[in-house]
């Protein structure tokens, strides 16, 4: 994964990109957590709202492969299925990570 | 067009706009949440909002209609941003946005923010109104639509829920309320967006709400705080519930439950259940005291005839005799409130209740008092029957036309009026009338109304208002509300102080017809002819009144103290007419005596003599032979009357 090559894909300055890239990172890694720990609660609906928020922004910044990771994951709280939502969580965790590692 | 603000929870969204927007050189205001948009908006006026749909606190939805209510962001030009167009259309009837924007990859949204912001400075406005940008090209996918429908069933629950739903951050500041809530607190929307939760309440309960929320938030566990707080006169429990919101942030749910009723109800309840007590009280004395007045009212009977025209004492004791029936008047209501004698169980007819009350002598006489009051009726033909006691109800309607009369001091009027009423809904007034079917008794009067602090006790006995001396014996609404409850009714009653008073009995209605109507009997002549008679009676005072009495009417007379002295009386002898104590200690009482009399005559005659009208022995005397029944304490009148018809009824039919 290219940061540059993702900042020129959405016309944008790969220094903006990365600021912005910086701030989803940051956010992402709270709504991760929060999501682990909604789902200890069971609480779906929280699991949710979370991954659609994640979803949204990283639209925004062109991540589509953690975008259809977080829209699995809002299928999954809508199955209550949190092995599934484990899972997936586990690899966005490590998708986010490498961002982190790469900026 | 310079000053911009955007509304976003994402950090992200936040800062490429703002990047975006100051690129172009124009001022950015940011907000993370609704709240936070309000709190700058005191402040910073903007000519264009960039608002996320999706928020927590107050919606994207809710924001735009608050800003809309704002007169001094009436130019503020709304833009929606969202991510939802591309599952569902976007609305402009629940969104009061001048136009839709959808977010998606940046590249496209930086396009569409500076093409939207460009036709706005070429005052274009006019022709982006109610458009909807971007839509076409966005990440596709089937999910957001299943958690917009899991929003609209959240939605479709707090909108319909009889509680009000607030749900506060930071302790105070209201960031959603339902329409439930919104209807119990009287306030708009928009008013009550962002306002402090506490301040909406009177200033003594403000500190105890703040205190609650703290204490809940800082526990928390839910807490529900004992009293209700009071509000535009309704009286509102408060059930305080901490939680944790989406950013980890705790906020306060209250439920709000409107309990005006209840407490009325409740109320209603106590009421009641003093005045049971208060009658119970009542009648346990007056039992007491009936045998007692006996001997005062009956004496002077006895005295009299033997008194000179011109004698001195003649007139206190026509004075005492008068006294007499007023404490038997008394005495009377407190049995009817003591409730001992169960109402019979008659076909009674209100109508007709009330005409002969308005012919009637005492009401001559009322009448007399108030000659510039004009009483109207209005009877319903063909009323359904009510079942009950004539004696009872009679007294308590002949109380409440007295009093509707005796409130008029100069000239008005008093309505009576009958009627067949179907009530679909309760009625919820001095007491809750559940629906159905009843005979609604009215009576108005344009007198001088009951004061609010009277109201609550004129139900009460010797509560009374009334110069003393004129009328009543301060019981009358007491024998009214024990009346009215022992045939299962309800009493209603509003009163305006110098406008007058209605009061509204509701009986549920009888299904049986009303039986026509018994010829009365003509006055008999209450002098005998030597019959022999036996009184029976413990009290050894009551016998000698009572002998003394039937001297003087001309009958021949022995008494006995004891049912079974009278037993034995009659194994001896034959008598014309026995007259029987009901209750007796110690020994049998008035039904065994009688019972062991038949087995010796079995036609014997019989009075049986009673301070209560209605009990099941009495009952049963009355169906085991020639029996008639006359309530103590008795005058010489009465009496003799009981003995004629007894004595004169049989040989007629002999």
């Amino acid at each position: 994964m290219d940061i540059n090559q993702l900042a020129r894909n959405l016309d944008m300055d790969p220094e903006f990109y990365r600021e912005l890239l910086a701030l989803f990172i940051d956010n992402s890694q709270k709504e991760l957590a929060d999501l682990r720990e909604s789902l200890s609660r069971q609480d779906f609906t929280r699991a949710s709202r979370l991954a659609h928020s994640l979803k949204g922004a990283a639209v925004n910044l062109g991540l589509n492969g953690i975008a259809g990771q977080a829209e699995s994951i809002e299928t999954a709280a809508k199955n209550r299925d949190s092995i599934t939502i484990d899972a997936i969580a586990g690899q966005m965790s490590y998708e986010v990570n490498e961002l982190a590692r790469l900026l | 067009m310079k000053q911009i603000m955007v509304v976003d929870n994402h950090p992200v969204m936040l800062r490429f706009m703002s990047n975006q927007l100051q690129k172009n050189g124009y001022m950015v205001a940011t907000a993370a949440d609704g709240l936070s948009a309000l709190e700058t908006l005191k402040t910073f006026i903007p000519d264009v909002v960039f608002i996320d749909l999706v928020m927590p606190n107050i919606s994207g939805e809710k924001l735009c209609q608050i800003i809309r209510s704002r007169p001094e962001l009436k130019d503020c030009f709304i833009v929606v941003l969202s991510a939802i167009i591309a599952e569902e259309a976007p609305s402009f009837e629940t969104c009061d946005a001048d136009m839709f924007l959808a977010k998606g990859p940046f590249n496209n949204l930086s396009q569409y923010v500076d093409t939207t912001m460009q036709r706005l400075e070429q005052g274009q406005a006019e022709s982006l109104k109610g458009t909807v940008l971007g839509g076409e090209q966005l990440f596709k996918r089937e999910i957001t639509r299943e958690l917009l429908d899991s929003k609209k069933q959240y939605e479709a629950t707090l909108n319909h829920m009889s509680e009000g739903l607030v749900e506060l951050v930071g302790q105070s500041a209201v960031v959603f309320a339902n329409p439930a809530a919104l209807d119990i607190l009287g306030r708009p929307e928009a008013d009550l967006l962002s306002a402090d939760f506490a301040g909406l309440f009177v200033q003594a309960d403000q500190e105890k709400i703040r205190r609650h929320i703290a204490e809940a938030a800082a526990s928390g566990c839910q807490t529900e705080p004992e009293d209700p707080v009071e509000l535009n006169d309704k009286r509102i429990n408060l059930k305080i519930i901490p939680v944790a919101d989406e950013n980890t942030r705790t906020s306060v749910l209250i439920i709000l439950r409107d309990v005006t009723l209840e407490k009325q109800l409740e109320a209603q309840l106590q009421r009641a259940k003093k005045m049971e007590a208060v009658g119970t009280l009542a009648g346990g004395v007056a039992h007491d005291l009936n045998n007692v007045l006996s001997a005062i009212v009956t004496y002077p009977d006895l005295i009299l005839p033997q008194l000179p025209e011109d004698s001195p004492i003649r007139r206190p004791v026509l004075t005492m005799r008068e006294s007499g029936n007023k404490a038997v008047a008394i005495v009377q209501d407190l049995l009817t409130l003591a409730r001992r004698g169960v109402p019979t169980k008659m076909i009674v007819d209100i109508n007709r209740i009330i005409t002969e009350f308005l012919k009637s002598p005492e009401y001559r006489k009322i009448q007399s008092y108030h000659p510039g009051v004009s009483v109207v009726t209005r009877l319903e033909d063909d009323m359904p029957a009510l079942s009950g006691s004539p004696v009872h109800l009679s007294k308590a309607l002949m109380n409440l036309i007295s009093n509707a009369v005796e409130a008029i001091e100069d000239t008005g009027k008093v309505e009576i009026s009958t009627q067949t009423a179907h009530l679909d809904q309760p009625v919820h007034g001095y007491e809750t009338v559940p629906r159905g079917k009843y005979l609604r008794i009215r009576i108005s009067d344009t007198g001088a109304g009951i004061a609010p602090p009277d109201m609550e006790h004129i139900f009460e006995p010797f509560y009374t208002k009334k110069k003393m001396g004129r009328s009543g014996t301060g019981l009358g609404m007491a024998v009214v509300w024990g009346t009215v409850k022992d045939h299962d009714g309800y009493i209603d009653i509003e009163s305006t102080e110098a406008k007058g008073t209605t009061v509204t009995l509701y009986f549920p209605a009888s299904r049986r017809d009303l039986e026509p109507e018994k010829p009365v009997t003509a006055k008999a002549n209450v002098k005998g002819k030597g019959q022999f008679v036996l009184v029976v009676d413990d009290v050894r005072e009551q016998r000698e009144i009572t002998s003394a009495i039937l001297s003087s009417l001309g009958y021949g007379v022995d008494t006995v103290p004891s049912g079974e002295a009278a037993v034995s009386f009659i194994q001896e002898k034959q008598v014309d007419l026995l007259i029987l104590d009901m209750i007796m200690d110690p020994g049998i009482d008035g039904l065994e005596t009688y019972e062991r009399i038949l087995e010796i005559q079995p036609d014997q005659k019989a009075i049986v003599v009673s301070g209560y009208s209605e009990t099941p022995r009495l009952r049963k005397i009355q169906e085991l032979g020639a029996v008639e029944f006359l309530r103590k304490p008795y005058t010489m009148q009465s009496l003799g009357e009981t003995i004629a018809k007894i004595l004169n009824h049989s040989e007629e039919e002999s």
